[in-house]
């Protein structure tokens, strides 16, 4: 279970920003509200891109709010540029298993899994942005770590497209348990997961 | 509320790089500031005098300096609007990828290339004698330092504004299409605004190149009348040995090229060198465009700069292949002139990129992190001030009381010519990196992608092409020097250029062409090399 725990954090200018909640692994949370409100800075907060100034952050009662943003149990899937320029798809996927060996059929397997096998050999400006999305999900998949984090990653793609990736995040959640915590503007994105929603307000 | 100062974050902390980078930029500083030194305790001894005549070649300096950068100005606004606007219908786009040449060229060859053209032998003179009318009277004089300057910074000038103009967003020339601007209007409130903000930086950059010139004056001056700062501390070193006049001139030199630089790090914060013009994307045609006016103007400017920067280029080819080819070829000079040349090319451009690259890297982490990049900055910012004739000057001063600067020649012409590309080197990679900072540093600290790893399977790749440029331009202008080897070079000890020079200056034209030929085919395959095989390494093997 993923435990925010009373985290406050401030801009620099006095702008404050608190969070209150749990995620049991296997949810997905829904953090909606107007722009400026803290969404984005949630995510880097348990990311590790921003510090936090009071609270705690823990995956099953163990504290990670002190580790390096390499060290904690999260991927994050940004809006965009998720990908190297340079860097085939393939190489995109492995180059974050730090050491892990995987089979060239398991990570064929989950390319295959979000619909986008036969694009492990091209580089990422030779596909469509709904594709180069849906490869940082294969590699969140496989980096297997608890915690996954999507900002707005899904807003830019159209809504078909957006629904086939949902699914595809709904059984990721479910068979591999993770805690996922999407950043998203559309209410129809919460209502077709039919998961939970954090509104946030000044 | 107050500010807080916010703690670096840890994921943000440099590595390694940043201690490294900042030793080399203190040994930079201080290597800079022991040749100053030298300088100014050799400008003290000596007779006191001679005052008024170091300000009149100032004087001189300056004018010249200044007419060279307003005349390529005004050949390149003209010619950066017309390549702009006739880039589809005309091709003038290729005019750009050309107009790099220049950059690179070594100065004796584009002399032996300007004489080519304008000399009394040239190609003109040529066609005017056919047509039994007089030939042109010598080129040598002011009027062929100008001609030379033209020749150099025009085609510089001409990217860096087609760039701005490419940088204007389409709509607004839509907008001004549909509201049928007249073309002056559409200068005045398009397409200025895009130019101002580059303009005072360029013309900073181009009078301090012109006011450092010193291989095209000796060559193309034709005398005491025509002179800088740079050649005078030449003469004062080399031919009258008067180590006090020569510290007194270089510390001028210093002073002033100090306050340029100053000047345009002001005018254009950290991008002096950002000219990378993007794709030409198709402009949508504008009212007037087509008039009879507009197209005449675009014809003159685009002939008259491809008459000055591509006729040199096409006598060097069309004089240099000859019998005198076989001559030189017979030369035992020729191969060991080449062989060094090569070494010291490959040596210093190297090392410019390598140095370049730690210390691009450094400033990049030290800057993310919130920490003081001062020290790089000036460390790069200080070479740019100091010219290659007061660098020089001062090692010849400082090692001069240890060693024989002679015997220490190659490695002296290796260093210097390294530390004179360097800020060049730098700019190229500094910019690419930063930009690569914003786009990677959260990607690569989620995936756990650091140090070593993200250098080896991330930077590096991605930069290979920026590497490769810096690596190419660093090593052609290492090879096409002839400013740190006058100083030290000797019958033992020749470089290509400085054989070129001598060659030259024993009125033996054609086999000057003949060696102006082999320099800058050299010069054209070593920047190519360099930047092909990088583009080969950096790009990816599909499957």
């Amino acid at each position: 279970m993923l435990e925010v725990d009373r985290l406050s954090f401030e801009r620099p200018g006095g702008l404050a920003f608190h969070y209150d909640f749990t995620l049991a692994a296997g949810e997905i949370l829904a953090v909606q509200g107007p722009s400026g409100v803290g969404k984005t800075t949630l995510l880097d907060l348990i990311a590790g891109f921003e510090s936090h100034l009071t609270g705690r952050l823990a995956w099953d009662g163990i504290e990670f709010s002190t580790l390096p943003p390499w060290e904690r149990p999260v991927t994050t899937v940004f809006q965009s540029d998720n990908l190297f320029a340079h860097l085939s798809c393939r190489e995109n996927v492995t180059i974050a298993l730090d050491g892990a060996t995987f089979a060239a059929t398991e990570v064929d397997g989950a390319f295959a899994r979000l619909d986008i096998d036969g694009l492990q050999a091209r580089l990422p400006e030779e596909i469509s942005g709904g594709q180069q999305q849906r490869v940082a999900l294969v590699r969140a998949l496989l980096r297997d770590r608890p915690i996954l984090l999507l900002d707005e990653s899904f807003s830019a793609l159209d809504w078909p497209t957006r629904r086939g990736c949902f699914d595809a995040l709904q059984e990721i959640a479910t068979t591999r348990r993770m805690a996922v915590i999407f950043v998203s503007h559309d209410e129809r994105d919460a209502a077709y997961l039919e998961c939970d929603v954090l509104k946030l307000d000044r | 509320m107050a500010a807080r100062a916010q703690p670096i974050a840890l994921w943000r902390r440099p590595g390694p790089i940043s201690p490294v980078g900042l030793g080399i930029a203190i040994g930079l500083l201080a290597l800079a500031l022991a040749a100053i030194g030298a300088l100014v305790s050799v400008a003290g001894h000596g007779p006191a005098g001679g005052g008024g005549n170091i300000l009149r070649v100032a004087a001189f300096t300056a004018m010249q300096a200044s007419l060279s950068t307003l005349l390529a100005l005004a050949l390149a606004l003209p010619v950066a609007r017309a390549c702009w606007r006739r880039a589809a219908t005309w091709r003038a786009g290729w005019l750009l990828p050309f107009s790099f040449l220049p950059v690179v060229m070594p100065t004796t060859v584009a002399a032996t290339g300007l004489i080519g053209v304008w000399g009394q032998r040239g190609f003109v003179s040529d066609y005017l004698a056919l047509l039994g009318l007089d030939r042109l009277p010598p080129i040598y004089g002011l009027g062929a330092v100008l001609l030379a300057h033209v020749f150099f910074n025009a085609p510089l000038m001409l990217r860096v504004l087609n760039g701005a103009l490419t940088s204007v967003p389409a709509s607004q020339w839509r907008l001004s299409a549909q509201w049928g601007l007249s073309e002056w209007e559409r200068f005045r409130q398009i397409e200025w605004p895009a130019l101002r903000p580059v303009i005072p930086g360029l013309l900073a950059l181009v009078f301090l190149l012109c006011f450092t010139s010193f291989s095209l004056i000796l060559m193309l001056g034709g005398g005491p009348a025509v002179t800088t700062l740079e050649v005078n501390i030449y003469t004062a070193l080399r031919f009258d040995f008067d180590l006090a006049l020569a510290g007194k001139l270089a510390l001028l030199q210093l002073v002033i090229c100090g306050a340029v630089v100053v000047l345009l790090t002001r005018l254009t914060g950290r991008s002096w060198a950002a000219a990378t013009p993007r794709p030409t994307h198709g402009v949508p045609h504008q009212k007037g465009d087509t008039s009879t006016f507009c197209r005449t103007v675009d014809a003159l400017a685009l002939a008259l700069f491809i008459i000055i920067t591509m006729l040199p280029v096409i006598a060097i080819l069309v004089r240099g292949l000859g019998p005198y080819l076989i001559v030189v070829s017979e030369w035992p000079a020729l191969y060991r002139a080449t062989v060094t040349s090569l070494v010291i090319a490959l040596s210093s451009g190297s090392l410019a990129t390598m140095i370049a690259l730690v210390l691009a890297s450094a400033r990049t982490r030290r800057s993310d992190a919130g920490l003081a990049v001062w020290p790089l900055d000036l460390s790069i910012s200080l070479y740019l001030a100091v010219s290659a004739i007061v660098l020089g000057t001062g090692l010849f001063i400082l090692l001069r009381q240890v060693a024989d600067v002679f015997l220490l020649a190659p490695l002296l012409v290796t260093v210097g010519n390294m530390l004179i590309a360097l800020p060049f080197a730098y700019r190229v990679l500094e910019g690419r990196l930063a930009a690569l900072a914003t786009a990677h540093d959260r990607l690569c600290a989620g995936l756990g992608l650091r140090g070593w790893r993200r250098l080896r399977r991330v930077t590096l790749p991605a930069i290979a092409p920026e590497l490769g440029f810096a690596a190419g331009l660093s090593s052609a202008l290492s090879l096409g020097d002839m400013t740190i080897v006058a100083l030290f070079g000797s019958q033992q000890f020749q470089t290509l250029p400085w054989l070129l020079y001598q060659t030259m200056a024993r009125y033996r034209a054609g086999e000057a062409a003949a060696l102006s030929l082999w320099l800058l085919t050299l010069t054209f395959l070593l920047f190519m090399g360099f930047t092909l095989a990088a583009r080969m390494l950096g790009r990816r093997r599909h499957a």
